[in-house]
C-alpha cells in the first residue's frame, strides 16, 4: 500500500550493501524507519533526498515488514543549518531528543509542526541558544514532561513571591521550580539546582513561548552570563534525569557552550 | 536449530563481524572455505598474517602502510605545503587513483557523528593540528575532502574552525559531488573536478 505524508528526515544508517534504512518523522504517521532502496550506490537519486534534516513530501510503501521510502520531492534542506557548525549539532542534538521522547509510529501532529518550527528558526537565528532551549521544552511539554516554573511544584503557591525573599531551587523528581518554604522544609526531592530570579523568568517566558500555538514563531528572547549557565544546568540536568540517560550528542552541545560563555 | 560443529558456528560468527556481511552470507562463504580444501585455507591464513604483521598506520598521515612513514609522506617529489584531509584510508586511495593530486594526507579515521558520540577527540584531529601548528611557513593550504553527507559536513566545518586562525588557507571539494555521496564511490571524472574547483572556506 502506498501513502504519502510530509516529513523530515532525521537520520540514515546503512542496510546490507545496497539500501540505507532512512528514520522520518511525518506527519502522518509520527516515526517511520523506511528502507530506500539502493541508497548506497553512488548514482542515487533517494540517497541526496534522504538525507538528515532533509523537509519533504515523501510517497511510502508499507510491505508486509518494512516500510520503502519510493519518491521524495523536497521542499527544504536547511542549508543555513548544514552551514554552520554550531546550528548543525544542536540540530542533531535536537533529533537525538525527539527520537528519545516519541514512540515509533504514533502521529503527533502538534510535535511536527513544533519541529520543522524549530528547524526554520534555528536557519534563521543568529544564535543558535535560545532557539534550542525553547525548542527542548517545547518537545518536553508535547511529549508530557513539562517542568513548572511558576508554581512551586509541592504546595503549588506562585514562586515569584518568595523570589524576593530567598533563593529558589529547581527540583529534578519534582519537574519544576520550589518556593522557599517548601525548600525549608524536609528534603524528599533530590538534587536541587539553585536558580536566580532571572533565570526562572527567563524560563518561565521560553516555556511560554514553546507552548503557544502554531504557527511558532521563533522565539525573541536572550540570556547572558549567570542566567545563560544556570539555564544550561536546569537543561542538561532536567533531560538526563527525564531520560535516565545522558544524550550521545550531549558533550558535544556541551563543548560548545562552555566554549561560548569562556570567550 | 542450527546444528553446525563448533569450529564452523565459530567460524560464521567471525564472518558476521565483516562489513555487509548477513547471517546467509556469512553461512554461504563459511562452508565455501570449509570444502575449499587445505591449501587454499592456508593461503588465507598466510595472508590475513601477513596483513596483521607487516600492516600498520603512518605516524605522520594515519595512512595504511607497510612502512613508517609511509611512501606518500616520504616521497620528496611530493608538495608538502598541501594536505589534504579525508575520512577514511579508501579515500586516499581514491584521490590517488585520480592522479593529479601532488600534495600529502591526513586520515581522520572517522567522522563527528553527534548522534553516535563520536567527538573530535576520537578522531585524528588532535594530530593534523599539530601538523600545521609544527610546520607554520610550511603548510600553506589544507584542503578538506571529507565526505558530502552530514557527518562530513560537520567535521569540515569543525576543523575549518579551528584551522583559519592559524591562518592557513582551508578549502573545501567542490559541489560536483552529490550531496550524500561517499568519496570513494564518486567516479574519477567528478572527483577530479571537485579536486580542481575547490574553493576557500
Ligand atoms: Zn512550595
Ligand atoms: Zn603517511
Amino acid at each position: 500500500m502506498f501513502y504519502q505524508s510530509e516529513g523530515i528526515v532525521l537520520d540514515q544508517a546503512d542496510l546490507g550493501e545496497n539500501d540505507k534504512i532512512a528514520t522520518i518523522f511525518t506527519r502522518q504517521e509520527g516515526l517511520v524507519r523506511a528502507v530506500v532502496k539502493g541508497a548506497q550506490r553512488p548514482k542515487s537519486k533517494l540517497r541526496g533526498l534522504t538525507q538528515p534534516l532533509t523537509h519533504g513530501l515523501f510517497q511510502l510503501y508499507r510491505g508486509r515488514s518494512l516500510e520503502r521510502v519510493t519518491q521524495v520531492s523536497m521542499r527544504n534542506g536547511f542549508p543555513g543549518i548544514i552551514q554552520d557548525y554550531e546550528k548543525m549539532i544542536y540540530a542533531r542534538y535536537l533529533v537525538e531528543l525527539l527520537t528519545n521522547v516519541l514512540p515509533e509510529k504514533e502521529r503527533n501532529r502538534a510535535l511536527f509542526d513544533l519541529f520543522l518550527a524549530v528547524l526554520g528558526c534555528l536557519e534563521q537565528k543568529e544564535d543558535p541558544w535560545v532557539v534550542v532551549r525553547w525548542a527542548e521544552l517545547g518537545i518536553l511539554k508535547l511529549a508530557g514532561f513539562a517542568p513548572s516554573f511558576s508554581r512551586c511544584v509541592s504546595c503549588g503557591n506562585g514562586v515569584q513571591e518568595s523570589l524576593q525573599a530567598s533563593p529558589v531551587y529547581f527540583s529534578l523528581r519534582g519537574g519544576g521550580a520550589l518556593c522557599s518554604e517548601c525548600t525549608s522544609q524536609v528534603r524528599p526531592y533530590g538534587e536541587l539546582i539553585q536558580v536566580s530570579p532571572g533565570t526562572l523568568r527567563t524560563l518561565e517566558l521560553l516555556s511560554t513561548a514553546a507552548a503557544s500555538a502554531k504557527p511558532s514563531p521563533c522565539p525573541n528572547i536572550t540570556a547572558r552570563g549567570q542566567v545563560r549557565a544556570e539555564i544550561n544546568e536546569v537543561s542538561r540536568k532536567y533531560i538526563a534525569f527525564v531520560l535516565e540517560k545522558r544524550l550521545k550528542s550531549a558533550p558535544l552541545v556541551e563543548s560548545i557552550e562552555d566554549d561560548n560563555s569562556s570567550k | 536449530m542450527q546444528n553446525y560443529p563448533k569450529a564452523i558456528a565459530d567460524l560464521i560468527d567471525e564472518l558476521r563481524k565483516l562489513p555487509g556481511i548477513g547471517p546467509k552470507t556469512a553461512q554461504r562463504l563459511a562452508f565455501h572455505l570449509v570444502v575449499s580444501g587445505k591449501s587454499s585455507i592456508d593461503m588465507l591464513i598466510d595472508s590475513l598474517a601477513e596483513v596483521r604483521d607487516t600492516i600498520g598506520y603512518c605516524s605522520v598521515c594515519g595512512n595504511l602502510t607497510d612502512i613508517d612513514p609511509c611512501g606518500i609522506c616520504q616521497d620528496p617529489k611530493r608538495d608538502a605545503s598541501t594536505i589534504c584531509v579525508v575520512g577514511y584510508p579508501k579515500d586516499v586511495l581514491a584521490i590517488e587513483r585520480v592522479g593529479g593530486y601532488k600534495g600529502m594526507f591526513h586520515v581522520l579515521h572517522g567522522y563527528i557523528e553527534p548522534l553516535k558520540g563520536v567527538g573530535p577527540d576520537d578522531i585524528r584531529v588532535k594530530e593534523l593540528l599539530a601538523r600545521v601548528k609544527d610546520n607554520p611557513n610550511k603548510v600553506k593550504e589544507v584542503i578538506l575532502a571529507t565526505n558530502p553527507d552530514l557527518d562530513g559536513e560537520t567535521t569540515a566545518l569543525y576543523l575549518a574552525r579551528l584551522l583559519k586562525p592559524l591562518s592557513v588557507k582551508v578549502t573545501r571539494l567542490a559541489r560536483g559531488l552529490p550531496f550524500g555521496a561517499d568519496l570513494d564511490y564518486a567516479d574519477e571524472v567528478t572527483l577530479a573536478r571537485a579536486l580542481e574547483g575547490r574553493s576557500e572556506v
